[in-house]
């Protein structure tokens, strides 16, 4: 009993670090989670008509207009001719931009834009898409998505060459202006009767962006 | 009676409460990653199309949800509408907004891919009556390939 042991101290970890690490994770979580972003695609209605602001009703030339319908079965035709889907984005990058100055597509013309200068403009081009009530809501939405990749390859590719940016990432005032040569024309109709009817008067949005 | 005192001098060992602020914070990460915010309990199930040209919401629109499940039934917040009730319903949220802001709303439309254009349509004038006119149609990403 002479021998004392002496007391021996289990040794601690220290832990005052530990809550910095802690508030590093969460900081990092807070951080990288999206926090349920919303995508989706965009659609500017029309205003109802009103008797303050008159609906101009302007004649639509042949040439101006694409008329894309989707029937009951889901099947897309583009002016009565069944396309694929997957042809659409093609088929409506063409038709909005009239690459070549064809007779049958929209008419081009020059037009003075901020930034850009002079422009060959298919303004007077309009989407007429048509869906039927029965067809389905994906299909729908297919055929919108194909329109809007159209538009933002043409908007893309405007905004490279001439201010060396993708469209998304230029700044609200040539984003304007690029818009003003690819402008968003689409009315949405429903197709009434089976596919080929041409049943334009019964056209009631329009798709302006 | 050294003894007696000696067994006097004990005391409690106090317990060490560094770890505590750990043990909080792994609840909180425990809760904030399984719980997923929302806007509203989601009645109905349903399945968004996918789509590849998509925008993000604007963080600073005001955003209502208009959830539309296969079999056509309509929720609109908390509850379960039909066509008319969901007009009365924005017409009431469009006139419940401040005037400057009235340009801001968006409507979300949280449509199941197999649901009807018939019924959306209807639900698309419904929303451009109101005097909506910013639509937004909720998609997820494809996936290529």
């Amino acid at each position: 009993m002479l021998i004392r042991r002496k007391k021996r101290e289990i040794p601690q970890v220290n832990s005052s670090a530990s809550a910095d690490i802690a508030f590093l994770l969460l900081v990092f979580f807070l951080i990288a989670s999206s926090m349920g972003t919303e995508k989706g695609i965009f659609r500017r209605l029309l205003p109802k008509a009103s008797e303050d602001i008159p609906r101009v009703r302007k004649e639509i030339q042949e040439r101006d207009l694409l008329v894309l319908k989707i029937d009951s079965d889901n099947q897309l035709y583009c002016n009565d001719i069944p396309l694929d889907i997957s042809g659409l984005k093609k088929v409506a990058t063409d038709f909005i931009s009239n690459p070549d100055d064809d007779d049958s597509l929209p008419e081009r013309h020059e037009k003075e834009i901020t930034f850009l200068g002079m422009m060959p403009v298919t303004s007077n081009h309009v989407i007429s898409l048509q869906v039927s009530r029965d067809a389905d809501y994906d299909a729908y939405v297919s055929v919108q998505n194909e329109l809007s990749a159209a538009y933002n390859q043409l908007r893309n590719e405007l905004s490279l060459s001439r201010f060396g940016k993708i469209f998304a990432v230029l700044d609200a005032e040539r984003q304007l202006s690029v818009r003003e040569v690819y402008p968003q024309r689409i009315t949405e109709s429903e197709l009434s009767g089976e596919a080929g009817n041409d049943d334009r008067k019964k056209q009631k949005g329009e798709g302006v962006k | 009676m050294s003894r007696f005192k000696k067994n006097s001098k004990r005391k409690v060992p106090s317990l060490n409460t560094a770890s505590l602020p750990d043990m909080i914070f792994t609840l909180l990460f425990f809760f904030m990653i399984v719980s997923n915010m929302r806007e509203a309990p989601h009645r109905l199930h349903f399945r968004i199309p996918t789509a590849t040209e998509m925008e993000k919401l604007d963080k600073e629109s005001m955003v209502t949800y208009i959830f539309v499940n296969k079999a056509g039934e309509i929720q609109l917040d908390y509850k379960i509408l039909t066509l008319d009730d969901l007009s009365d319903a924005l017409d009431r949220k469009v006139s419940d907004t401040p005037d400057e802001k009235r340009d801001k709303i968006v409507v979300s439309l949280k449509i199941d891919r197999e649901a009807k254009m018939g019924l959306v349509n209807d639900i698309k004038k419904v929303v451009r009556n109101s005097g909506i006119l910013l639509i937004h149609f909720a998609t997820e990403v494809r996936q290529m390939g």
